[in-house]
């Protein structure tokens, strides 16, 4: 019975607690009402939490129409408290204690809202057929400022140091700006001065055929970018004007520049207009017109020491000028004109001193010697371009003019000598290109092409050796050529699959080149003219998705120079007619959106050509290309290579590899002749026979660590060669080699960190027959630190450090470049003060000369630099 | 005289038809109410799969003072566009060009057709949407409420903003979203609400369905609602409908062997059916 008593009670007991339990199960309501109006405020949201633990969630509501609120909670309530908060009103906090009973009446007060107005990174890569589009903002970091610094971030995307951009290795075909191209290949132009804060996306466009009435025609093979500017930064006036003073140490030169930078982009007109004057650093050439092709700087071999590793705009100091403007206009859909002018103006001088030290058995002797060159480059040039790109006509006509002026000057003065060089080249050019396409309703294609060209280059060169050669010397040249292309095409579509082609060019160039050396021994004076004519038949099927194209193309070359016999002293004539033939097939398909691939292989009289490139994107975005590459020139089996790559990249887990080995050699036979290259300038060739086999291979593999902002990346190459060369009766066998590694860190872990450290080591080896080995040694490590603790102050750590060292003459040399930057950026206005100084640059060698060892030591002088910038943007 | 008089005549008939020439065709838009104010606009990233294919969208979230509206991007424009030529007839060719920059600036690759006003009427969620562009549907439905499973401890920054995950059961699918507890708006994309913060990013647990934010901005716009002749029928009954066109579609395309003409402009048959409903609708309540 006692027993059962305590059953009950604890029956009970459990039972009672559970009631209990029960009746603590709360309502917590309310009414919320405006404290000015008084008015209930709906969709307010009402949370209870307990002070000490955060954001521990016990239950939420959110007001209805009436403001009412209801939390139902189960465990204890004292301590915990209730939070109002609504858009436009003050958040509010109660309390609940022990007394407090519901339902409650509460007040908010009306407050001014400011949302944080955020937009969010999208995905940073998103591929839709053949377009790849790179999210801006997924790639900035605080020391990516132009377009350039963000495409050099991109995956699958390289900047060479030119400024020419590369997609999977392979040069880009167009850059354009929302869908125009302004640029075409001075696209450096914009990719240095817009800023990357401005773009929204950079798509790529792969297998994109510019020519409207072509693109289910031919497939074009390489990619071309877009880059699409923010919403607000379109058909407004941006871009940046520029202010920099310093000073160069020890020679205490003052340093000035300024640019003006403006454009003015929208999807119908563009215009972009540079100013660029300064007196101490090198105009890129990829900002330049690329026509003056012909103009080289005149480069005379009168430094007799090795070259300085140092880049020469490190401690040059040019004086630059250079105004350019250029202007599109879309004047329908499919109509379009666009001109550029470009003047500039570029003197480089420069004087470096050293001093050398020689350790000879009569004792020591100090030379110290003064080397002062000077080049200058004039040049204007201007082309206006109208294009009519529609699907059933395109119509390009492109006129360029201009002429440039080349001058050199180089002299070197010691205790002992001095001697001074001159060189001149001034070149003029025409140069006017047609094209003329119609498609008729049938989808057949007629096609017109003419360029006609026309340039002079006369050049003289003048020098007064005082010691090195017994006399002055002094030459003049002038060449003309005048060329013309015309080519016309007609394609029959037989169906809908099917295409047939006919095309036939010709080529007629004249040319005339004669020079003046004061040794009358030997003049030379060569002209006459080159007639080619190419005709080509081809046949094309497209079924769905395949496109096949079968070539065949017959050429006729006639030739004929009169040219003087240098060593005979009389005037012979050149003629030759080549007739040859080659035929070409490609075919390209695309089995899904994710596999592709493309085959070529050709061969005409002399050569035999075959690649292939498969490609395939076994997950999205991520590509896989397999590329073989075969060369050979037949019958007579002269040169041959072979190469094979593996290319592997999928952004989205970060991971870019390509690996490829390569083989090629040569055998030249040449018994002499005369040799005529594209300007249409003649050579005289010697005897020779060279014999050359190379193997090579290239190992590069990129990780990009998202979450880190890191980019891990290392690359192994390797070169192996012999090269036999018979000149002059005797035979010559050099064996080569050069590997390289390099390891690149580049890393933004933190906001206020970003550090790109990289180092290399390359080899270059020769040895020539019966000699010593030569073998060149370079290490290199570059590290730069950017630092930013206080909100936009930057702070720039850069160092370079080469140290090279030569087997053969037990030759040295060590430089290290030393740079820091602080930058500040309040609103539109940027402060940058920049200081550089090249530590030291020494080289050491050691030879012997006759029967003594001869020390070398070389000290360069090397001047440092301060620099104050200060940029507007708008 | 009669040379004179028939000169003008001439004259007259020349110029009476240039101008009959330039008269156009006059056309009213589309027909709509402004029915509230927005106080902050929410863009959406929107992706939705259905088996293999992958199709996206953006979605506006306008949160007026009393409505709150969601519907795809584009639909968002057109209104905006609506609202501007209040209800008047203008040249088609102007309205030609204006459709024409809707599409290119919505460029979305999913049909969306549904616009959700929620408390409009007031205590009600009304569902526009349509089965051919010619037949209009309005439902009007009671709001059903979601019963949320809030997990505080796990959290994820979204945009600047500190995110906390909940799970809830929705119209016959299993959502996971984020939401922002700073911003006190208990509304997401879509119909997804009651949460006691905005909604950042939806996922269903299948993963066909996904909503991720891109921009929420402070703004003063229009909501605006259309005024088409509307059907008025049962959500679920228009889902069904929209099912069964876009089958006979389907099969109608298959048996004509009409093509599709997608990005690579290389032709072909049309062999799936691109059709994955947010709601299912046999599993509503």
């Amino acid at each position: 019975m006692r027993r059962f008593f305590v059953l009950f009670s604890v029956v009970l007991f459990v039972k009672l607690a559970y009631a209990q339990d029960v009746s603590t199960l709360k309502e917590l309501s309310g009414v919320v009402l405006d404290a000015k109006t008084k008015e209930v405020i709906p969709e307010v949201v009402v949370t209870l939490k307990r002070k000490t633990e955060g954001n521990n969630l016990f239950g939420y509501s959110i007001t209805d129409a009436q403001g009412r609120f209801l939390i139902k909670v189960k465990s204890p309530i004292i301590g915990l408290f209730l939070s109002f908060s609504s858009l436009g009103y003050e958040t509010k906090t109660f309390d609940i204690e022990s007394g407090t009973t519901f339902p409650i009446e509460l007040e908010l007060r009306p407050s001014t809202f400011e949302l944080k107005e955020v937009v969010v990174k999208g995905k940073p890569i998103v591929g839709q057929g053949d377009t790849i589009s790179y999210n801006a903002s997924s790639f900035l970091s605080p020391s990516t400022r132009s377009l350039e610094d963000l495409i050099a971030r991109l995956p699958g995307l390289t900047v060479e140091a030119g400024g020419k951009i590369k997609y999977q290795g392979k040069s880009i075909n167009k850059l354009y700006i929302e869908g125009l191209d302004l640029l075409e290949n001075r696209y450096a132009l914009a990719t240095q001065n817009i800023q990357a804060s401005d773009i929204q996306s950079i798509q790529v466009l792969e297998n994109h055929q510019p020519i409207k009435m072509l693109q289910d025609l031919i497939v074009e093979e390489l990619a071309s970018l877009n880059i699409k500017l923010k919403k607000d930064r379109l058909s407004k006036l941006k871009g940046h004007i520029k202010a920099m003073a310093g000073s160069s140490l020890p020679t205490e030169n003052t340093l000035w520049g300024g640019d003006l930078f403006a454009m003015k982009i929208s999807r119908k007109k563009q215009n972009m207009a540079s100013i660029v004057g300064n007196n101490f650093l090198h105009a890129n050439s990829r900002s330049f017109f690329s026509n003056m092709k012909k103009v080289q700087q005149v480069s005379i071999p009168l430094n007799p020491f090795p070259k300085a590793p140092i880049p020469k705009s490190k401690y040059q100091n040019p004086r630059t000028f250079s105004a350019s403007f250029g202007t599109i206009k879309k004047i329908t859909n499919d109509k379009e004109y666009k001109y550029n002018l470009c003047v500039q103006k570029q003197s480089a001088f420069y004087q470096t001193s050293s001093r050398t030290e020689y350790f000879t058995p009569n004792g020591k002797r100090i030379i110290e010697e003064v080397l002062s060159p000077e080049e200058q480059i004039k040049s204007i040039e201007g082309d206006f371009t109208y294009t009519k790109n529609s699907d059933r006509c395109y119509l390009q006509d492109r006129l360029v003019l201009g002429t440039s002026i080349s001058d050199s000057e180089t002299a070197i003065m010691n205790e002992k000598s001095f001697l001074r060089q001159q060189a001149q080249i001034k070149e003029l050019m025409l140069d006017n290109q047609f094209s003329y396409k119609r498609k008729n309703s049938k989808g057949s294609i007629t096609s017109f092409d003419n360029t006609f060209s026309l340039s002079a280059i006369p050049s003289s060169h003048f020098g007064v050796p005082e010691v090195y050669t017994p006399y002055a010397y002094a030459q003049t040249s002038k060449s003309l050529s005048a060329q013309t292309y015309l080519s016309g095409s007609y394609l029959w579509r037989l169906s809908d699959i099917s295409s047939l082609s006919f095309s036939t060019r010709g080529d007629f160039v004249y040319s005339y080149f004669k020079s003046n050396l004061n040794d009358p021994d030997s003049e030379n004076d060569t002209q006459g003219g080159i007639v080619k004519t190419i005709s080509n038949l081809s046949y094309q099927i497209m079924p769905s998705s395949w496109n096949i194209t079968l070539n065949l193309h017959g050429n006729l070359d006639w030739m004929r120079f009169r040219y003087l016999v240098l060593n005979q002293l009389k005037k012979e004539t050149f003629t030759k007619v080549n007739p040859y033939w080659g035929t070409y097939c490609s075919a390209f398909c695309k089995v899904t959106s994710g596999v592709k691939f493309y085959v070529r292989a050709g061969m005409n009289h002399s050569k035999a050509i075959s690649m292939s490139d498969f490609i395939l994107n076994p997950i999205r975005n991520s590509y896989l290309m397999v590329s073989s590459k075969g060369e050979v020139d037949h019958p007579s089996l002269t040169n041959y290579s072979s190469s094979f790559s593996l290319d592997y990249s999928n952004p989205l887990i970060g991971l870019f590899s390509s690996f490829s080995l390569g083989y090629m050699g040569r055998t030249s036979n040449w018994v002499g002749g005369i040799d005529v290259d594209d300007s249409g300038i003649s050579s005289y060739r010697k005897n020779f026979k060279n014999n050359s086999n190379h193997f090579n291979g290239r190992l590069f593999t990129s990780y990009h660590m998202y979450p880190l902002n890191t980019i891990l990346s290392v690359e192994f190459a390797g070169d192996v060669g012999k090269n036999t060369t018979f000149r002059n009766k005797t035979y010559l066998k050099v064996t080569s080699n050069s590997y390289q590694v390099t390891g690149t860190v580049s890393s933004n872990p933190y906001p206020w960190l970003t550090m790109d450290v990289r180092a290399g080591y390359h080899s270059i080896g020769t040895k020539i027959e019966s000699q010593k080995q030569k073998q060149l040694f370079d290490y290199t490590v570059d590290t730069s630190l950017s630092f930013c603790f206080i909100p936009d102050l930057y702070w720039t750590l850069a160092h370079n450090y080469l140290f090279r060292s030569k087997t053969d003459f037990n030759n040295k040399t060590s430089y290290s470049f030393f740079q820091s930057s602080v930058r500040y950026v309040f609103g539109d206005w940027e402060c940058e003060l920049s200081a550089d100084n090249i530590l030291n640059e020494s080289r050491y060698e050691e030879y012997r000369v006759r029967d003594f060892d001869l020390f070398h030591r070389v000290y360069d002088l090397r001047p440092r630099k301060i620099v104050l910038k200060v940029v507007y943007t708008f | 005289m009669k040379r004179v008089c028939f000169f003008v005549w001439l004259l007259l008939i020349s110029f009476s038809t240039i101008f009959a020439q330039k008269q156009e065709r006059m056309w009213k838009y589309r027909e709509v109410e402004v029915i509230d104010q927005d106080k902050i606009q929410c863009i959406y990233q929107y992706d939705v799969r259905c088996g293999e294919d992958q199709r996206s969208d953006k979605i506006m979230l306008q949160i007026g003072n009393h409505v709150v509206k969601s519907c795809s991007f584009g639909t968002y424009l057109q209104d905006s566009l609506a609202v501007k030529l209040e209800n008047k007839a203008y040249p088609t060719s102007f309205l030609s060009k204006k459709t024409q920059e809707i599409r290119t600036r919505s460029n979305a690759s999913a049909n969306i057709t549904w616009s959700v006003f929620r408390n409009y009427p007031e205590g009600k969620v009304t569902i526009h949407d349509r089965v051919t562009s010619m037949e209009y549907y309005r439902s009007e439905e009671a709001p059903i409420g979601i019963d949320w499973n809030v997990d505080y401890k796990e959290e994820r920054e979204i945009a600047g903003y500190i995110c906390q995950k909940a799970t809830g059961h929705y119209m016959g699918r299993d959502w996971i979203v984020w939401y922002a507890p700073e911003l006190p708006i208990s509304y997401g994309p879509w119909m997804l609400h009651g949460l006691p913060g905005l909604i950042f990013e939806a996922l269903d647990v299948s993963e066909d369905h996904k909503f991720s934010i891109l921009k929420i901005n402070q703004t003063r716009e229009p909501i605006a609602c259309d005024l088409h002749s509307f059907f008025k029928a049962d959500y679920d009954q228009v889902i069904t409908l929209q099912r069964k066109h876009a089958e006979a579609l389907l099969r109608t395309l298959q048996s004509k062997g009409v093509v599709k003409a997608d990005n690579n402009s290389k032709s072909q048959v049309r062999t799936r059916l691109f059709f994955n409903p947010l709601r299912l609708p046999d599993d509503k309540k």
